[in-house]
């Protein structure tokens, strides 16, 4: 999720008043809201059941770009949408291989301990034994000798399921399921909606919210 | 059976509920590596074979070499001069007869083939076996006990280990993640851990025993036929 969505859901919630009653439910700004709803959902669920659900899966194939690699002969580098974080340990990444053949890439989260690694003889990702995918934001890393054969396929839960290139919101389900929406749309309604439906709308777009209450004289 | 290291670590994840993310992989592999390194069982450590080359008067050991058993200057490259003391000075490297040059702390009964044998002529240092200056060998074929692993530098595993090994990845990571664990669970990994190797330790002596019957065997038919009972030792050595 981009800095200015996260900026607008929260600008928009204590402050309905100042939009219009178009731009308050707009699909964007709802989309957001369900994205992250599902993302808070779903880290519930896992927490308590410790299983990721194939329904919340979706596989994205990284599209390979001369631009993002940095000349290296030992890693290829992948732009991809965010992950959600599952608990203190696991996120939201469930496979990570080489399209077509179930040969998995082992994961690191983080470059601290991806450096640590190669001080060791067993978990050297860069022994070639074992190809590694090492996440740092929006990036993967792949290091390994299989990696190039194939495009690499990401089956994981990701935080906005409209971004992933396999996606089409026509005509795919949402990845959550059926039992999960009302829970949806409680965290949504409950905590995020209710400032904004008890707040007057502003019905004249004059640049003035005439519907903020004027502070007693 | 011998099984590899992913087939604990398999196990591991199950146990763990891992089998959804591979984030722990190189962990768990350490620590199941970690463990059947400690074992002390039977296959722990390995005869193995290496031709070295030699710069310099001195070669480099293998990886993972623990204990040099027996070595022997190949044919073609260079060999012995038979009937020569232990006297490293002394000792002249040119004829043409398969002579073993033996670790006499280990084999202290050993009798290779070939004319003669030699004990101790030379050094371990730091990785190499340092040879005489008179030494004009380009290679030496090293005997040495090793740990057993594969290529990858991994140990091999024998198939009654699995249960055992993968408690222990699953109780050594469940220590660290505390959190993620109940002390039930913890403490069930350990002691199934511990009762395993009791076990397969017992299994592993049973078997040592074995394996040596056929040496006691030869040896009580040596003593009872009054022959020469050297080369008794010297297949007992190969164990």
């Amino acid at each position: 999720m981009l800095l200015q969505a996260i900026r607008d859901i929260i600008r928009a919630l204590p402050d309905g008043g100042y939009l219009s009653p178009d731009n308050r439910f707009q699909d964007e700004f709802v989309d957001m809201l369900i994205h992250s709803a599902r993302a808070w959902v779903i880290r519930d669920q896992f927490l308590k059941y410790k299983r990721i659900s194939p329904q919340w899966l979706q596989t994205h194939i990284p599209e390979y770009d001369k631009v993002f690699q940095d000349g290296s002969n030992c890693q290829v580098r992948f732009v991809i949408p965010q992950v959600i974080a599952l608990d203190g340990r696991q996120d939201g990444v469930s496979f990570i291989g080489n399209d077509g053949k179930n040969c998995t890439f082992r994961q690191v989260n983080n470059r601290a301990t991806f450096s640590a690694m190669t001080k060791d003889r067993i978990m050297n990702p860069q022994s070639g034994r074992k190809a590694y995918a090492l996440f740092s934001g929006n990036e993967v890393e792949l290091y390994g000798s299989v990696l190039l054969t194939s495009p690499p396929r990401i089956e994981a839960v990701w935080a906005i399921p409209t971004e992933v290139n396999t996606y089409n919101m026509l005509t795919d389900d949402y990845p959550v399921e059926e039992s999960l929406i009302r829970e949806i749309s409680r965290v949504i309604m409950q905590q995020d909606m209710v400032i904004i439906t008890k707040s007057f709308a502003d019905m004249v777009n004059q640049g003035k919210d005439t519907s903020a209450i004027s502070k007693p004289q | 059976m011998v099984i590899s290291t992913e087939q604990v670590l398999t196990s591991a994840k199950f146990r763990l509920r891992l089998s959804e993310t591979t984030i722990a992989d190189a962990y768990l592999e350490k620590l199941i590596n970690e463990g059947a390194m400690h074992l002390g069982a039977l296959r722990t450590y390995s005869v193995q074979c290496k031709e070295l080359t030699i710069d310099c008067y001195k070669a480099k050991l293998p990886d993972y070499f623990e204990q040099f058993l027996a070595a022997q200057f190949p044919s073609g490259t260079c060999s012995c001069g038979c009937g020569c003391n232990d006297d490293p000075d002394t000792l002249t490297i040119s004829g043409g007869c398969p002579v073993w040059y033996v670790n006499r702390d280990v084999l202290t009964n050993f009798n290779g083939t070939g004319c003669s044998y030699y004990a101790n002529f030379f050094d371990i240092n730091a990785g190499y076996i340092v040879l005489p200056s008179t030494t004009t060998a380009t290679h030496i074929k090293v005997w040495y006990q090793s740990l057993n692993v594969d290529d990858d530098g991994l140990m091999i595993i024998d198939s009654q280990w699995e249960r055992g090994l993968s408690a222990y990845a699953a109780f050594q990571y469940a220590v660290v993640y505390q959190e993620s664990y109940s002390p039930e669970q913890r403490s069930s990994w350990s002691a199934e851990w511990k009762a395993q190797k009791g076990y397969n330790i017992g299994r592993d002596n049973i078997k040592r025993f074995e394996l040596d019957k056929h040496a006691i065997c030869q040896l009580m038919n040596s003593i009872l036929s009054n022959t020469s009972i050297a080369g008794v030792y010297g297949a007992r050595s190969n164990y």
